[in-house]
Formats: C-alpha cells, sequence, structure tokens
C-alpha cells in the first residue's frame, strides 16, 4: 500500500476544479489537447538528450480494476463500489531517448527559479517552462490527463542521476472537481468521503516526515506497473511513461464530431469508421494533424538540430508512407521554410510547385528585416489524394464546416518544436486570401519564423530588448498553445500575419492567370467595350431646379405623418404619432393597407377581393394637443374616439373613425382642422385580428 | 411609410448581441465544366466582374455561396426574442428578379449547431436564363415551425409557421453591363467560311434600326483555326488570331458604311437626325472615337483607315 497524501483546502490553495478547468478548449478535442500535450512534454524533455530523434508510444489497453486500485490507500473501497466491472480502459503515453522526470523531490530542495521537470509535473500548476526553445510555456497543459479519465494518472520515469546510476520514480495522482455533484445534487467526489476539506487533489507516493515521495523500489513499481501489462523501463532507458486509467472511451471518441457538425453523413460514417471506431485509430490521426512536421522528419538533421519524431500507437510505428497525403504535404511545407530559415534550399520534394516566400516586418530586428518565410502550395484535389478515397483536408484538421464549396485557404504556423499552432481557415492569418477558383484546388501555407532573429534594444519595449523571435513568440502564445497573440505594445504577430497574407496574395496573383479559351462568341462583351459606345450615352441629364412651368413641376409635399414610438403587447400596436398638414391643405385621411403578394390593399379592396375581415382594425384614436403656425403654445385637446364614440369634436378639429369598406370594420381616420397648418400629436392603438400581416398607412 | 407589424422583428441590437455575423457572398460560374471566380465592388449593391470576361449572368448563370453565423442563436428566442422559446427559427433568402418579374426562396444546403453556434450555409445555382438584370437577395428569419406551447412572456411573439421575423442583410446584385454587345453569333461548321456577316433590311438605319442582332450580325466559324476568340495566358487576357479580328471587323465596318446611302453616310458623319442605338448613331460614335481621320475617299482607303484604327482601338487599355 502506498501513503496518501490529500490537499486540504486553504488559504492560496489550487483546487482541483481550477486544475480542470484550465486549457479547456471547447472547438479541440480533448484526445487532440492530449496527443498536443504528451508529445510536447516528451519534445520538451528530449531537449538536453543527444540523438537525432525522441519516441513517444501511446499504448491503449484494458486493465483489472480492483488489482490497481489496491495500491490507492484510503480510496480501494470507494473505487471498488464504484467501478466493479472486470475490465476498464487506460491509456499510456511513453517517451524515451528523454530525460525523464529530473529535479528534486522533497520540498526543502526546490529552487526558486526552477522547480525541476518532476515538482512541475506532479504538484506545480501554471509554472512556466524554463527552457527558451521548449514547447511548453505555462504548465496548464497537463490537466488534460486528468479530463481524459476519472482524475486518476500514474507518473513514472527513469532517469539518470549520475553517469552510471539510474533512478525510477513512481507516483500517483488525482486531481477532481472538489464539489462535484451528480444531477441530484449529491456528492460524487472520490475523495471528499476520506477527507471533507477535501481542495480536489491526493497523491500516493511513500511519506517522509513532511514530503510525500515518489516510489522508487523496482519491485513495487513493476507490480503496479503489471497492472497494466506495463513493462519497466529498462538498464540505461530514461523516459516518462503517463498511465491514466479509466479512460472514458465512449465520450472521448463522441466528442470528436460535435453532435450537429456540418459534415455530409458519408463522410461522417468514413470518419467515424476508419479514424474514430477507437482511441487509438483516432490517435493516429491526432498525432499526423499537430505533429506532421516532426514525424519521421529526417530531413530536419541534414540542415538543423531539430530532432525527428518516432511515433507509435500501440507499438505500431505511424511511418512516412504511413502518413495521410495531406499530412506529408504538410511536413513538406514545414520542412521547405523551415529549411530557408537557415538558408537551405535543398530539401528533398515528394510535392511539386511548393514556393518559399519571405515574411519581411521593419523596424523590429537588429539585423535585417526577414521574420520568417511560408512556404506555399496551390494543389489540385487529384495531385493532393491521387486515388485514394480520402476525406477532403478540413475533415482530417476537424473544421469540418469548411469542407464543400470553393476550398478556404488554410494557413499553419510553428515554432521550433514543430508542432502546429493551429490550422488557420479563418481570421488574421488568412484575411484576405481568396479560396482557389476551382473546387477542385486547394491552396495551403506554412509560417515557419526564424527563431534566432534578434529583437531590436531601442524600440523602447525594455522588457522585449534583445529577445529572441523564437522566446517573443513563445510568450505570445496562449496557455493553449493554440495562437499567437501580441502583448499590448508589441506587433510582431500582426505584421507577420499581415505580411504573410500579402506574400500569398502577391505569389497568387503572379500565378493566378489561368488559360482559358474561350468560344468566338464571347467576343462580344469585348468588342462591345472596345468598339462601341457605353449604354445610356447620348443620354440628356435631366435638369433640376425649378424652372419652367411644365406640368411636371415640383410636387409640394403638403401632409407629413410620422409615427414616433410604437409599443406591442400581444394583437394591440399603440403608436405615438405627428400628424402636419402644410400650405393650406385642409383634410387629411389615415387609412390602414395590408401588405399582400400584389402590393399593398386596402380596407375596401380586401374585403372585396380577398372575401375575409380586414385583419386589423383602428381600436382607438387619442389626440393629445394640437399646434399651429401662429400660435406659442399647443392647444391642449387630450380627448379620444373609438368604436362608440367615432369622433372628435373641438374647435381647433374634427376627426371622424370611420370604416371604409362600410362593414364595421373602423380603419381610416378623417382629420378636418379648423386651424391652419396644424401639428396634430396623439396616439393611435391598432388591434390585429391575425398579427402575421405587414401593415401601413396611408395618408392622403 | 414605415410598416407596422405586431410582433417584434430582429433589430441591430438584437443582431449584434447574438453575435450575427454574415461573410461575404462568393460568386462563382462555369464555364466549360470548370468553375471560375467572380469579383465583387460595393456592399448594399453589388457589381460583378470577371477577370476572364466570359461571364454574362445569362449565358453562364450564377453560383453563390453565403455562410451566415450566429454565435448565441439562443438569444434570439424568448420573450426577449423573435421567436418562441420552443419554435424552429430558421433562416432563408429570398430573391426577386424585377426584370424577369420572378422570385423565390433559397433554403441552406447546411444548417448546424455546435457549441461554437450556429451555422448556416447556403449554395445555390441560378442556371443560365432564369435571372437576367438584376438580383436581389434578402436573408431573413423565419419561423419554420411554431411553438406548440407559447411560455410566459411570449405573447407578444408571433408564432406561426412561415412568418418572416427579421431581416439579416439584403444586397442587390446588379447585372447591367455599362457596355453594349457587339453583334456575333458563332457557327462551326466545315461548310462555311470563316467568317460573314448577315444585314437584314434596313428600314431607315438613323432612326428605326438599331445596331443589334435584329440589324446585323457578324458570324465567326470556330471550326477554322485561326477563328478569333478572347483567350488568357501568363501574360494575361488577349484574343487569340487577333490580326485576324482586326482584318474581320475592318471589312465588316467597311460592308456597313457602305450599305449607307449618301445621305445617310453624311448625316451619320455630321451626326444629323439620329436616333440613340440607331445604326448610324453607332457608327458615328465609332467614327468621333477613331484615332486617326478616317479616309472616305475610296473604298480601299476607307477599309485601311479601319484597319488601322480598329488595331489602336483594340489595343487601347480600358
Amino acid at each position: 500500500m502506498l501513503d496518501i497524501e490529500i490537499l486540504k483546502t486553504d488559504y492560496a490553495v489550487s483546487y482541483g476544479s481550477v486544475t480542470l478547468k484550465s486549457l479547456q478548449n471547447d472547438n479541440v478535442p480533448e484526445l487532440d489537447l492530449l496527443v498536443r500535450e504528451g508529445i510536447q512534454n516528451s519534445s520538451d524533455a528530449s531537449l538536453k538528450e543527444s540523438g537525432p530523434s525522441y519516441s513517444v508510444n501511446f499504448l491503449s489497453g484494458k486493465f483489472e480494476p480492483s488489482r490497481f486500485n489496491s495500491y490507492l490507500t484510503d480510496l480501494e473501497d470507494i473505487l471498488n463500489d464504484r467501478y466493479s466491472e472486470k475490465e476498464a480502459d487506460f491509456l499510456e503515453i511513453r517517451d524515451t531517448k528523454t530525460s525523464g522526470l529530473t529535479g528534486v523531490t522533497r520540498k526543502s530542495e526546490i529552487k526558486k527559479d526552477d522547480h525541476g521537470n518532476f515538482f512541475k509535473l506532479i504538484f506545480d500548476t501554471g509554472k512556466r517552462q524554463t527552457i527558451s526553445n521548449a514547447g511548453g510555456n505555462w504548465g496548464f497543459g497537463k490537466s488534460v490527463y486528468y479530463r481524459v479519465g476519472i482524475g486518476i494518472v500514474i507518473f513514472y520515469s527513469r532517469i539518470k542521476t549520475s553517469e552510471s546510476e539510474y533512478e525510477n520514480r513512481l507516483i500517483i495522482t488525482l486531481v477532481e472537481d472538489e464539489s462535484k455533484t451528480d444531477q441530484n445534487g449529491e456528492d460524487i467526489t472520490l475523495l471528499n468521503s476520506i477527507q471533507p476539506l477535501s481542495a480536489g487533489k491526493a497523491w500516493w507516493g511513500l511519506k517522509d516526515g513532511d514530503d510525500l515521495l515518489p516510489v522508487s523500489d523496482d519491485e513495487l513499481i513493476a507490480s503496479i506497473l503489471d497492472v497494466f501489462g506495463i513493462k519497466p523501463f529498462r538498464e540505461k532507458e530514461t523516459g516518462t511513461s503517463i498511465i491514466i486509467p479509466y479512460i472514458k472511451t465512449e465520450e472521448l471518441l463522441n466528442g470528436i464530431i460535435p453532435v450537429e457538425a456540418e459534415i455530409e453523413e458519408s463522410a461522417k460514417e468514413h470518419f467515424m469508421e476508419v479514424y474514430a471506431s477507437s482511441i487509438s485509430s483516432y490517435l493516429r490521426l491526432a498525432i499526423q494533424k499537430w505533429y506532421a512536421p516532426k514525424i519521421h522528419n529526417r530531413e530536419l538533421q541534414k540542415f538543423c538540430n531539430n530532432k525527428w519524431l518516432l511515433v507509435t500507437v500501440d507499438n505500431v510505428p505511424i511511418s512516412k508512407t504511413d502518413m495521410l497525403p495531406f499530412f506529408r504535404l504538410v511536413q513538406e511545407l514545414y520542412t521547405t521554410a523551415l529549411a530557408k530559415t537557415y538558408n537551405n534550399d535543398d530539401v528533398k520534394n515528394e510535392f511539386d510547385n511548393i514556393v518559399t516566400l519571405p515574411v519581411n516586418i521593419r523596424s523590429y530586428f537588429q539585423d535585417g528585416q526577414t521574420s520568417g518565410y511560408v512556404a506555399m502550395i496551390k494543389i489540385t484535389d487529384a495531385e493532393l489524394r491521387g486515388d485514394d478515397i480520402a476525406l477532403s483536408p478540413y475533415d482530417y484538421i476537424g473544421k469540418f464546416e469548411a469542407d464543400g464549396g470553393l476550398n478556404e485557404p488554410i494557413v499553419m504556423f510553428a515554432r521550433d518544436p514543430g508542432m502546429i499552432i493551429d490550422y488557420e481557415i479563418t481570421g488574421d492569418w488568412v484575411k484576405n486570401v481568396p479560396p482557389p477558383e476551382s473546387t477542385d484546388e486547394f491552396l495551403f501555407a506554412f509560417y515557419v519564423p526564424q527563431t534566432d532573429k534578434v529583437i531590436k534594444k531601442d524600440l523602447g519595449v525594455p522588457e522585449y530588448a534583445g529577445e529572441t523571435l523564437g522566446a517573443y513568440l513563445r510568450e505570445c502564445e496562449a496557455s493553449d498553445h493554440m495562437a499567437w497573440t501580441d502583448p499590448v505594445k508589441m506587433q510582431i504577430v500582426q505584421r507577420i500575419q499581415k505580411n504573410t497574407v500579402n506574400a500569398i496574395n502577391n505569389q497568387i496573383k503572379k500565378s493566378s492567370i489561368v488559360n482559358v479559351d474561350a468560344t468566338a462568341s464571347k467576343l462580344s462583351t469585348r468588342l462591345g467595350k472596345d468598339l462601341l459606345p457605353r449604354i445610356g450615352y447620348g443620354k440628356q441629364k435631366v435638369s433640376g431646379g425649378s424652372g419652367g412651368g411644365g406640368g411636371n413641376g415640383t410636387r409640394i409635399t403638403n401632409i407629413g405623418f410620422q409615427i414616433t414610438s410604437q409599443t406591442i403587447r400581444g394583437n394591440i400596436v399603440e403608436m405615438d404619432f405627428v400628424l402636419k398638414l402644410m400650405h393650406g391643405k385642409k383634410q387629411a385621411e389615415v387609412s390602414m393597407m395590408i401588405a399582400s403578394e400584389g402590393g399593398w390593399i386596402d380596407a375596401k379592396s380586401w374585403e372585396e377581393d380577398i372575401g375575409t375581415e380586414f385583419p386589423v382594425t383602428i381600436q382607438e384614436c387619442y389626440i393629445d394637443n394640437v399646434k399651429t403656425a401662429v400660435s406659442d403654445y399647443p392647444y391642449e385637446i387630450k380627448r379620444n374616439c373609438d368604436a362608440d364614440n367615432l369622433k372628435i369634436e373641438t374647435e381647433e378639429l374634427f376627426i371622424t373613425l370611420a370604416s371604409e369598406s362600410g362593414r364595421g370594420i373602423l380603419t381610416q381616420l378623417i382629420f378636418i382642422p379648423n386651424v391652419l397648418s396644424p401639428e396634430i400629436k396623439g396616439k393611435i392603438r391598432l388591434r390585429a385580428y391575425d398579427k402575421k400581416y405587414q401593415f401601413t398607412f396611408r395618408v392622403e | 411609410m414605415e410598416n407596422i407589424l405586431f410582433y417584434p422583428t430582429l433589430t441591430p441590437e438584437m443582431a449584434e448581441a447574438s453575435g450575427l455575423k454574415t461573410e461575404k457572398y462568393k460568386f462563382t460560374y462555369s464555364y466549360q465544366e470548370k468553375t471560375y471566380g467572380l469579383q465583387q465592388k460595393g456592399n448594399a449593391t453589388i457589381k460583378l466582374t470577371d477577370p476572364l470576361e466570359i461571364w454574362k449572368v445569362e449565358s453562364e448563370g450564377l453560383t453563390f455561396e453565403k455562410i451566415i453565423r450566429i454565435a448565441y442563436p439562443d438569444l434570439l428566442k424568448g420573450k426577449e426574442g423573435i421567436a418562441c422559446r420552443d419554435a424552429d427559427l430558421s433562416i432563408c433568402i429570398i430573391w426577386v428578379n424585377k426584370k424577369l418579374t420572378r422570385t423565390g426562396y433559397i433554403l441552406p444546403v447546411s444548417d448546424v449547431t455546435t457549441n461554437t453556434g450556429r451555422i448556416c450555409k447556403f449554395y445555390y445555382s441560378f442556371e443560365p436564363g432564369n435571372i437576367s438584370g438584376d438580383l436581389e437577395l434578402s436573408i431573413v428569419f423565419y419561423i419554420k415551425k411554431k411553438a406548440e406551447s407559447v411560455q410566459e412572456g411570449e405573447q407578444d411573439l408571433i408564432n406561426e409557421d412561415g412568418v418572416s421575423v427579421g431581416e439579416i442583410e439584403r444586397t442587390v446584385l446588379d447585372f447591367s453591363s455599362i457596355y453594349m454587345e457587339f453583334p456575333i453569333e458563332e457557327y462551326k461548321s466545315e461548310n462555311e467560311p470563316l467568317w460573314w456577316v448577315e444585314f437584314s433590311e434596313w428600314e431607315d438605319p438613323k432612326t428605326v434600326d438599331m445596331f443589334s442582332k435584329d440589324s446585323m450580325c457578324l458570324y465567326l466559324n470556330p471550326y477554322y483555326e485561326g477563328c478569333p476568340a478572347p483567350s488568357t495566358n501568363e501574360e494575361g487576357n488577349y484574343i487569340k488570331n487577333f490580326d485576324m479580328l482586326v482584318d474581320i471587323l475592318a471589312q465588316t465596318y467597311l460592308m456597313m458604311f457602305k450599305r449607307l446611302s449618301e445621305d445617310d453616310l453624311r448625316a451619320t458623319i455630321q451626326n444629323i437626325g439620329l436616333e440613340n442605338n440607331s445604326i448610324c448613331s453607332i457608327l458615328h460614335q465609332f467614327i468621333e472615337g477613331c484615332y486617326e481621320e478616317l479616309h472616305w475617299e475610296s473604298p480601299e482607303r476607307l477599309l485601311k483607315s479601319l484597319q488601322k484604327n480598329i488595331r489602336l482601338k483594340l489595343q487601347e487599355e480600358r
């Protein structure tokens, strides 16, 4: 049995719920995040090791829960109770040729500036990477390990402690939402029943005073690993194995294609059958999706020290030939652009027509303007896929909505570690890049920065002075590593994006002239333009002004009707209005009209033509006041008319509420003022018998 | 006059709050089984141009693609929205072609709601001949299926199938060209010559006979390799067999001038009593736009001067 340490609620404690929520990304499946995190950790751990490559294996399998639970002191019964099945799923991510979880294990030995790999991965949250060309940065990524299962993760590592000595380390961690309840509000945490003050985190190892140390006894480690049928690291092998028991297989697979994703049924079926039928099959796709630049990329060693990645799933390697053609192309674009940053043009090509263009930005670097290179290709569907009846690239990268119609350009970008930050089909990386004109063509581009470029010291931003572009971009990565975003004072990323787009567009312009032979009859437009006058030539412009005394003189507006506010309440609309009569106009009629297919129709025509009752009536008209051109103050009227009282009669004006059709539905107001040029303010209340129609007033 | 509705419709505030975004229309056409993009200018009224100068809506039709995204579609429902919570609120495009007095509606090819919101995608092709002159596209929300039950506070909302509850965007496409078309027909036959011209009986080319296919037509026979046609290559747009075309056009114009009576020719040159778009009026415009004076003294000198001018006009940068 192992010793347990449960983190208790206290001041400034890092709660399990917070860790779990960090770096959740609703747009990216959890398995993708797991691949990104798993390989990135391995890549970082390979940096200090020698050799041209590093290896990562993803292994999925089954284990016997009761055997494993027996190691988890205090939790065994609870787990046995909840997971009584004979088998459950687990996933192991194992890297070798990497340094492993090195660093101190006791709190008293911790250095403030670097907690070491072991402490950071097991106990810290949000502790940043210290190696400048590392992929990881924020230390939140590991939260995905706790989300894909029930929160229990076994970290096992073998490290080199001296020239000839090695050490094994194993520790079990649990991170859960400390206040998790079921639908009925019942507590469903694992730890609260053991420790009511649980902060949602626990560790199993060996207690030694204040410290909880990892297990280092080879025999005990071997017996724990044996539960999963996993072998310990051998002799001089170093590396890390992350074992996640109780993987939520079904939930993870169902989360790959969002329930209502925009994907054709046949493509969806194909995708589900080939790539989402098991964890392993999807991992093979997700690994290519994010690490295409590195998989078996032996070209890298020809011009730089970047390592290539040997990745296996269930011990079956993903070889270069196993990669989907689209991802082989992605790798080639990356390699071509990266080679150019090392001043190397000699990259072995499977795909023709890759063009590499510099992306220059002014005023930021100590030497030169080139921030990096973008490699781009315009390729037809047939060239990309050959006879392979594969899916569209958009489906592989999870941008299901882009599949179909004209193909949106895809721009990718990556730093040294070679993990694709993202595939952009919208946003600043592709803004204004037009899609190829044919639905059979694709446009792909990959931007790779010249990471050793040094930022000028006299920019007035001391925090970045003298920093390399690589380090700057790493700081620009959000915690989920899915984007680069400039800090407020800087615009390097923005300029890179803009000029990447410019470089691509200039290249498109150069090569966009397609050979089209139109038919002879298509000459008519061209010759019309060159030989004939424009349509409407010789027409006199209609002269303005009020000269001349012809019959078509300017029409004088002598009536104005304006609705100033409207409120809807059920079938009633109430509106404030202003009616103005000008230029000696003596009477105004305001009548309801209704929109029909043939245009606006009044009550009389409606009842004659349609034969049914006009669907709206004027229920009430209230006159507040009347203003005239000669009076300083408005005359207060404050009278109303309705079905019971059809008239308003005052000294200033006379109003009648009338039925145009003569059948009783009141649809018209007749205003006869006794004052000159009145401005009448009031309210009209309309009632609809059928609200779906659109109405208006005819004012004459 | 303002329209009055008895139910709330989409307001700019609602559109903003719900994260309603429309992507730009993408217009394409098919020619010889390939798809080509059209360039667009303008916002509310769009003018489409074809960099290849092939497309005419009447002969190639028009295909468009449009995507509408709503980040928070639920905000459009309920008492503060435009439809009842249980109603099915959908989007369609209503099109109107005023010139041909035709109208119709277009439903989305896909309409999905994911955790990032709702995406409606439209993809539609107007076949050649189905529209002409203009096209109005109005994107509207409508009640696809009314709610079975109207919840508390939703009494003011319309709850009837098919009723439009607000316009998202209105776009007018103006297809009318600012240029006239030269009357040309294609006639592919091994039994016919490379080119010929047919004239109708002209009544009065100054006023009655318009410069159109009813009065004259130039026939080109693509059976021959030497047949002129527009084309593009790496250098840009050009006319295949350009020299031949210059020659054909010069002779066509010569024939037209020769068909005019002496009085009509004088009226044409001097612009006396010419109706707009009449044959003589168009010929007058042609004469006026010549770089070098036309030589009327003899047919051979006229042909030579026509050759020179037509070459220059076709080479002119427009």
